[in-house]
């Protein structure tokens, strides 16, 4: 069961806002879907390895030569905001 | 003749060109007049590319001209148009993913798949639409528009890569890439009645594709035949530098397979959920087919895909929330404010199963049972070589339906996620219509094993004609 708290806490986490009546309306559909969730616990899973990735890869290298890669202008052609050769963000602290 | 092009099949468009039949200026021209006349309704495009693709149909011509029917050794595909699911990034060329977040983003660089075949000669009309960052069944989630299904405008095409299928189904280019991640290709193949094709995890580079859920994202092609399917394969599957999931495995050439006996597995438990009478019996129909061509069937027993909707889910809200956790609109796109509804459930879901406390309750659990239904499937591929169900329990639904249920894409999906989450390949081909609505049919095969589903398709369609039917009234 998901409760509206919840959901607010939730989307803090993920950093983005619910209205009230998001909130609501997440909060019932959560809930349906953690049933179909809480199904699982049907099927014995006791010494069953969790299975993260299906290729069987590991430790994939690139040869070490150098490629083409992007240019700065490239790089920062999409920024919001941009001064000389750096993204501009908001400030993370606050100074005093 | 000009104005008809539109409907040529991706083979029979190239052999035309080859044979100097048609120009690619005439084929491209078609494309575009079939887009100004349908596109108003059918709505499948959010970026059209159509100028450019003009100038690059006359340079193709050009270089069939001097060059001749050899041209087409290096550029197999020359001079032939192809619409491109929005969330490839295309350089220099808007890439949303259907969603308010990217309405701006311009990608400096370009995807694996579209680069390739741009090497070999195609020509891209435009971005189509999807459901937003391809969460969704139905197409309905796109935050630019809503692509009508060609065969009932009232109609969803399904999704994701709705606008795709739309594409190809309305003839409005010879063939579309789409990308899955667990029935985002079959799924709107068989509501619009159009061929997929859902290669193996790790078979085609993700690299510039908008991540959904990473562990099981595929590109792939959607198209008006299985060999036009397996001729794209051919040309996009392979090793990429770039994305380190891909595999080293030898392309084999999927238009050009033969097995002397495939037995074909029947999955009770995947006819045993809620379905449409009718895409039952058309199921049904196209298993005696495939028997009347010499395939061998048999009963097998897989795990109920009613546990695939909860295993599936988990895996995927969680990678939802983390690819998701990286747009925060200061390299690029806009702030998170921007996200759907659609994402941002997604993203809550997948936030509280990957959190402390939930983490081995639904996340590690999830990752077992996956384990549970990987070695079903390689149980029963040690018996079978394929495996044969619907594509989807019921045929196209009207506009608004799907909204009423909040895992309403999970349940579309059922007969999709299990294969999607163990890697495995699928396609989708037309069986039949159900109230005058295409009907899907899938074969799954084991991974890496495309050529056994290239095979099986091409075989079933040179001897059905439901592949060969198009919407008529689309005005």
């Amino acid at each position: 069961m998901f409760t509206q708290n919840d959901i607010e806490k939730l989307s803090e986490l993920v950093k983005v806002t619910v209205d009230e009546t998001e909130k609501e309306r997440l909060a019932g559909m959560l809930s349906q879907t953690a049933e179909y969730m809480d199904m699982l616990n049907e099927l014995n899973t006791d010494h069953i390895e969790p299975t993260y990735q299906v290729t069987g890869l590991t430790n994939v290298f690139q040869t070490d030569n150098l490629n083409k890669t992007l240019t700065q202008e490239e790089v920062l052609s999409n920024s919001a905001h941009h001064s000389k050769d750096m993204i501009q963000t908001e400030g993370v602290f606050d100074r005093e | 003749m000009k104005k008809e092009l539109c409907f040529l099949t991706l083979q029979e468009a190239i052999n035309k060109l080859k044979s100097k039949e048609i120009t690619s200026i005439d084929l491209v021209s078609s494309c575009i007049e079939r887009i100004n006349e349908v596109e108003g309704n059918v709505k499948a495009f959010v970026t059209l590319t159509t100028d450019q693709a003009i100038a690059d149909a006359i340079s193709a011509d050009k270089l069939i001209a001097e060059r001749g029917e050899e041209v087409f050794e290096e550029f197999p595909l020359l001079g032939i148009p192809y619409a491109l699911k929005d969330n490839f990034s295309t350089k220099g060329i808007l890439t949303t993913a259907s969603s308010k977040m990217l309405e701006n983003y311009i990608p400096p660089f370009e995807s694996t798949v579209s680069q390739k075949l741009n090497d070999a000669g195609a020509i891209l009309l435009g971005k189509t639409n999807m459901d937003a960052f391809a969460h969704g069944s139905s197409s309905e989630t796109s935050d630019f528009k809503k692509t009508a299904n060609p065969w009932d405008l009232k109609r969803v095409p399904g999704g994701s890569s709705g606008g795709s299928a739309a594409a190809v189904s309305a003839n409005m280019c010879i063939f579309a890439i789409g990308s899955e991640t667990a029935g985002s290709i079959r799924g709107p193949a068989s509501w619009c009645g159009v061929t997929g094709f859902k290669p193996s995890y790790g078979r085609v580079s993700r690299y510039g594709v908008v991540a959904m859920a990473s562990s099981t994202d595929q590109p792939g092609p959607l198209c008006k035949t299985m060999w036009d399917a397996a001729f794209i394969m051919n040309l996009i599957s392979g090793k990429d530098i770039n994305d380190s999931t891909t595999v080293e495995n030898v392309v084999p050439n999927y238009t050009n397979t033969n097995y002397s006996e495939l037995t074909i597995g029947i999955p009770k438990s995947y006819f045993e959920i809620e379905m449409d009478e009718e895409v039952k019996r058309l199921s049904f129909e196209f298993i005696e087919k495939l028997k009347q061509l010499g395939f061998k069937t048999k009963e097998i027993d897989l795990i109920s895909p009613k546990y695939s909707i909860g295993v599936y889910t988990i895996i995927q809200r969680s990678e939802v929330s983390s690819n998701l956790a990286r747009l925060d609109g200061i390299r690029y796109g806009l702030d998170r404010s921007n996200f759907g509804f659609e994402a941002k459930k997604r993203m809550i879901l997948g936030s509280h199963v990957l959190s402390s406390g939930f983490h081995d309750k639904y996340y590690t659990k999830a990752q077992k049972v996956r384990t549970l239904i990987i070695k079903d499937f390689a149980n029963a591929f040690k018996e079978v070589d394929l495996i044969i169900a619907p594509t989807m329990p019921i045929t196209a639904l009207e506009f608004g339906e799907g909204e009423k249920n909040p895992l309403f894409g999970e349940m579309m999906d059922i007969l999709h996620e299990g294969s999607a989450i163990s890697g495995l390949c699928a396609i989708s081909l037309p069986i039949g219509f159900s109230k005058g609505l295409p009907v899907g049919g899938q074969l799954i095969a084991t991974r890496l094993d495309e050529e056994k589903l290239a095979f099986a398709g091409i075989k079933y369609q040179e001897n059905t004609h439901f592949h060969k039917e198009f919407p008529k009234e689309i005005i």
